[in-house]
């Protein structure tokens, strides 16, 4: 059974809630695997994902770590300094930085594979859909690229081959240009019979009305507010009032999206059945989102800080238990099609 | 007149909030505010969102009053060529960040100006990122970065038309460095994303006499470390693509430039 | 229903007008076509019924104009959208969406119909064009006959009063053509509908025809009335309408049924059976060549040789593996099994740069050649391409007999297409090969092009050069091929005497073989004068 675009993206909310609420390794490491084996579960097993995971992961686990170590000098625990008169590398390595260090890392690591998944179980047309009815024609511009690669690859195909016909070579750099040129000429001169054709069909991009004025000013007006409130919230002890007034912006732009959108007169073929699969999963994400930002028992342990001593995190077994529903969309959906994209 | 202004100001504030984000990491930032709480991973998160809303304001601007159907149709299928570009295998060899999109990029802001660029470098990084299995909170980063480029584009314009340089010597060598410089750019602003992961400000705090150039001293070995010889293959690229290919496009580009930029009667403005 | 009075036309920065009409009348539910050489103003017409001129054009525009009791002019296109249901000549660019019930879906989003009427109308238009099946199916992957009926649908799917289209069956074969044309007069009888139609093959579709109308290569309106009438004053007659003024029949036939009655008491004596000889050396071998695409066999068992000095002509279906197989006799694909020989030596283990030295090919679209700044520079690139120096004097012989000597110093792409095609012509033969190879030459071409190709090739010809060439123009075939070769589904279903093959095949007899099938005439050149 199908899960509906929104669904996915509730779930996907709710992991990155849990991977931005949590800094506790031990939480952010059971979310990791979580996630890389609904990744294997998904994948048809001919693409050998769990060897490109564990190597991508590997090498941000390196990384994150070396670097905090470099970076990050403080802690209590020295694992070894080098003299002090080398440039930049001298000094006190500690475990603390490491520890910090590969938090970092697995926190990488989850938010990739989050949005690997995501990739993977939405379809591209589903995710161009979701450009809100505002940006219409940023969607046409998307819709028509996306349409158009397939034939762009062929023509590139048929240019190759004309050209290799009249004893045209690759060799450098310079050869590619008989290749690239008639794409181009090619390409544009396509542009205009699309433009036509849709022209034709009735497709106009802007709306025949006057936008009025306030309409123009709401714009700068939100960027702004929001500007501003994000001084305030860091230059004064009142944090409140910065992301009222960031909030306030906000607001202001999405009235303005939502203005010009209704001002976009047509309506989309194309729909999705939400399932009760879908509604399922976002009960789950839910219940995920809301056990991470309140104040259950527990949720101390959440944040993790190793410095100035590292010392091992507590475990709450209630949170662990809770990431678990991230996997709910497997059990839901049952046989996963491995179909090629 | 008055529209311009806006307009301006509009830029002048998605362009600086931008910069701010993307610096902001590298402020020394003590425990207040709604970014700096004891949790600092939704910096990232934050971060992209600020940076999400900045291409978006620019985006919703550009498309409400310059895009036409012509326009549409032209980007789509710019940005489907530069998909293509992508995804040859050239015969040749390779290496780190090279990537044939920035030269489209460019090219295409500096023919049909800023807006036109901006767009084409942001929704190249959408489609890239759609049909790759790429859309991730790295996203909005990316088509920020790229859009610039075709932004930025605009500039080199301004400037080869100021100093009356155009078809002259000049004119190449203004795109040349543009194109190099961005090679080294685009990696520098669009590491910055990872920063917060690997140095986060709450990690900061323990490292005594912190500010803003030890941040950048530390960004900069960083980036050193892990981009530059990535970067440079990138530069190289760029250089060499408008060395061979940036006369031919331009002028094929120049050659269509009027009939896209026919004003349709029944679309107003 | 339309209906155009003293209307002038110039597009933006032109000196001349495109289009002038004096008067012109097309009553609700005709069948009109428009006809006319390249140049002549016909896509101009078409798009002025829908307002994309000039609303998509610019330029300047005087005169009245009236659609279905509307002003294009001043509804513009989107209104017109509505009345006016449009197909465009190269119908695999008018798609916007890549899923079928999306792409017929687009116009409706475009005029804001709710969801469930969409979905009604979407099935109905499918059902009554009987494409149900394709619902589904990525627009990349039709046939062509599928792809023209999809664009028919989408174009009829806001039920508009009127169907404008802009060559339809260009790039179809003979099969898919005749079933789009008589979907189209289906149409027009069950729907009402009023179309108009430009078209550069008049054999097939002038009997579909309720008006003719003829446009002069300056962009005036000529003529227009009864095709019977009208035909006889357009230059370009198709071979039976020519027959037809010979004999002095009347009133004039307009396909070949039209014209058996004439010829029912008609007393002719069948010429001498010529012999049918093979002639000399094979130059190039195909033995027992398969060639497999992904995992479907495109090609199966193919034996045949192409001999010096003799024209042979490709035919067969869309799809029926006529393009992979030139690319298979150029190296560009190498077969699964069996041997392809040019001059006794297998081509696979000669470079495809060194082999196209004697082998010169003309691909579908020439513009997949054209990249230089002038035409001059795109026949020396391919001098330069084989390391050949460069002669001054060949150059311009060759852009002599191609009748583009006065263009070597222009931009190519700003040609027009029969002069891009001998431009991409002039750059494949400029090595002198002793083999051309085209593939549908003929596509886009006026019948005036046509008609120069065909001289210019059979000229080579006579000159020691052997040819194949790929097309669906049963009239062209005829005129210039010295042995035919069918292909269909990947098999050589009949090779040999074009008098013989061409009309034991019903899909590729021509007119005059049609009209009299105890001769084995195929043009009217054949007939005793």
């Amino acid at each position: 059974m199908n899960v509906h675009t929104y669904a996915w993206l509730a779930w996907l909310i709710s992991g990155l809630v849990v991977l931005t609420t949590t800094r506790n390794p031990l939480i952010i490491l059971l979310v990791d695997l979580i996630l890389i084996l609904f990744q294997i579960w998904i994948t048809p097993p001919s693409r050998k994902i769990l060897g490109i995971t564990l190597r991508f992961g590997l090498s941000v686990l390196a990384l994150s770590t070396i670097l905090n170590m470099f970076i990050s000098r403080f802690g209590k625990t020295i694992l070894f300094s080098l003299p002090t008169n080398i440039p930049l590398l001298g000094g006190n390595y500690t475990l603390e930085a490491l520890v910090y260090g590969l938090t970092n890392g697995l926190i990488l690591i989850g938010m990739f594979t989050l949005f690997m998944i995501l990739n993977q179980v939405v379809s591209v047309h589903s995710l161009v859909r979701l450009i809100p009815q505002a940006f219409h024609p940023v969607a046409v511009v998307t819709t028509i690229a996306l349409t158009f690669i397939p034939a762009s690859q062929k023509q590139f195909q048929s240019i190759r081959e004309a050209q290799a016909i009249r004893g045209q070579q690759l060799k450098k750099l310079r050869d590619w240009l008989p290749l690239i040129i008639p794409l181009l000429i090619g390409g544009l001169e396509r542009a205009m019979q699309i433009a036509e054709a849709m022209t034709a069909r009735g497709f106009t991009a802007q709306s025949e009305r006057k936008i009025p004025w306030f309409e123009k000013a709401l714009l700068p007006l939100g960027l702004i507010f929001i500007i501003l409130g994000w001084i305030l919230d860091l230059s004064t002890n009142l944090p409140i009032s910065g992301v009222l007034i960031i909030l306030l912006g906000l607001l202001l732009l999405l009235v303005l999206f939502f203005i010009s959108g209704k001002r976009v007169n047509k309506s989309t073929y194309a729909l999705e059945p939400w399932t009760q699969i879908s509604t399922w999963i976002s009960i789950f994400a839910l219940l995920l989102t809301m056990a991470f930002i309140m104040n259950i028992p527990g949720y101390q342990s959440l944040a993790y800080e190793p410095y100035p001593t590292a010392h091992l995190p507590e475990f709450s077994i209630l949170h662990g238990l809770l990431t678990l529903t991230l996997l709910a969309p497997i059990f839901l959906m049952g046989e996963v099609k491995h179909d090629q994209d | 007149m008055k529209e311009k202004l806006l307009t301006g100001l509009i830029y002048f504030l998605t362009t600086g909030l931008g910069i701010f984000a993307y610096i902001y990491p590298l402020l020394e930032t003590s425990n207040q505010g709604i970014l700096s709480s004891n949790r600092q991973n939704e910096l990232p998160i934050m971060m992209a969102m600020i940076l999400a809303l900045c291409s978006i304001v620019l985006i919703y601007e550009i498309q409400q009053y310059r895009l036409n159907t012509k326009l549409i149709a032209l980007l789509g299928i710019l940005i489907a060529i530069n998909s293509t570009l992508r995804f040859i295998d050239l015969t040749l060899p390779v290496l780190g960040g090279f990537s044939p999109v920035f030269f489209l990029i460019l090219i295409t802001g500096y023919v049909f100006g800023g807006r036109m660029g901006f767009l084409m470098g942001s929704l190249t990084m959408l489609v890239s990122a759609l049909i790759t299995g790429g859309v991730g909170p790295w996203l909005p980063n990316q088509m920020l970065t790229a859009g610039w480029v075709g932004l930025s584009a605009a500039l080199a314009r301004r400037l080869v038309l100021l100093t009356r340089q155009e078809n002259k010597p000049a004119e190449w060598i203004i795109l040349l460095i543009f194109g190099f410089l961005w090679g080294y750019l685009y990696g520098a602003i669009t590491n910055l994303w990872f920063w917060p992961f690997l140095s986060g400000p709450s990690n900061q705090q323990f490292t005594p006499g912190s500010n803003l150039l030890v941040s950048m001293r530390n960004y900069g070995v960083f980036y050193l470390a892990t981009s530059l010889i990535w970067d440079t293959t990138r530069a190289i690229g760029n250089l060499l693509l408008i060395l061979f290919f940036g006369k031919a496009t331009i002028k094929v580009l120049r050659r269509f430039q009027k009939r896209f930029y026919f004003v349709q009667l029944g679309e107003g403005n | 229903m339309i209906r155009i009075d003293n209307l002038a036309y110039r597009y933006p920065g032109a000196e001349k007008d495109a289009l002038q009409i004096n008067e012109l009348q097309i009553p609700s539910g005709k069948f009109c076509l428009v006809i006319g050489e390249s140049g002549s103003g016909k896509s101009t017409l078409l798009r002025l019924i829908n307002g994309l001129v000039p609303h998509f054009t610019g330029g300047t525009l005087g005169g009245q104009i009236s659609v279905t009791g509307l002003d294009p002019i001043v509804s513009g296109p989107q209104v017109m959208s509505r009345k006016v249901g449009f197909v465009f000549q190269e119908v695999e660019n008018q798609f916007v969406v890549d899923i079928v019930e999306d792409e017929i879906a687009f116009s409706m989003e475009q005029a804001a119909i709710p969801r469930s009427e969409m979905q009604v109308r979407v099935q109905q238009i499918l059902h009554k064009l009987s494409l149900e099946h394709l619902i589904k199916r990525r627009v990349d992957s039709l046939s062509g006959g599928e792809t023209q009926r999809i664009a028919i649908a989408a174009a009829l799917v806001l039920e508009p009063k009127i169907l404008v289209l802009d060559e339809p069956t260009s790039q179809l074969d003979p099969l898919a053509a005749e079933e789009v044309l008589i979907l189209l007069k289906q149409l027009q009888q069950d729907l009402g509908l009023t179309i108009v139609m430009s078209e550069q093959r008049l054999d097939r579709v002038l009997a579909y025809a309720d008006m003719l109308a003829i446009l002069s290569p300056d962009g005036q309106l000529r003529e227009v009335g009864l095709p019977q009438t009208v035909i006889q004053k357009c230059a370009l007659k198709p071979p039976i309408v020519q027959l037809a003024e010979k004999r002095g029949w009347f009133p004039v036939p307009l396909d070949v049924e039209q014209a058996r009655k004439f010829i029912r008491d008609e007393k002719f004596t069948p010429n001498d059976k010529a012999q049918f000889e093979i002639a000399t050396t094979p130059l190039m071998e195909v033995q027992h060549v398969h060639v497999n695409l992904g995992k479907r066999e495109v090609l199966k068992d193919i034996n045949f040789s192409l001999h010096a000095q003799e024209r042979l002509v490709l035919m067969g279906p869309n799809g029926a593996g006529k393009s992979t197989l030139l690319r298979t006799l150029l190296g560009l694909i190498a077969p699964n099994q069996g041997e392809i020989l040019f001059k006794g030596k297998k081509i696979e283990f000669q470079h495809t740069a060194g082999l196209s030295q004697n082998i010169g090919y003309l691909p579908q679209d020439p513009n997949a050649l054209l990249f230089s700044e002038t035409v001059q520079n795109e026949l020396e690139t391919t001098l330069a391409n084989h390391h050949i120096p460069i002669q001054p004097e060949r150059i311009e012989h060759l852009l002599t007999q191609l009748n583009i000597q006065s263009k070597a110093n222009a931009y190519p792409r700003d040609l027009s297409t029969g002069e891009k095609q001998r431009v991409a012509l002039g750059a494949v033969v400029i090595t002198q090969p002793e083999i051309i190879i085209l593939d549908e030459p003929t596509r886009g071409l006026d019948q005036l092009t046509k008609n120069a190709l065909l001289e210019l090739l059979l000229e080579w010809n006579q000159n020691g050069k052997t040819i194949l060439l790929v097309t669906h123009e049963v009239e062209f075939a005829a005129s210039f091929a010295s042995r035919i070769l069918i292909l269909e589904d990947g098999q050589i279903v009949s090779q040999g005497d074009p008098h013989r093959i061409m009309r034991t095949h019903p899909r590729y007899t021509p007119q005059i073989a049609r009209l009299y099938p105890e001769t084995d005439w195929l043009t009217l050149d054949d007939l005793p004068s």
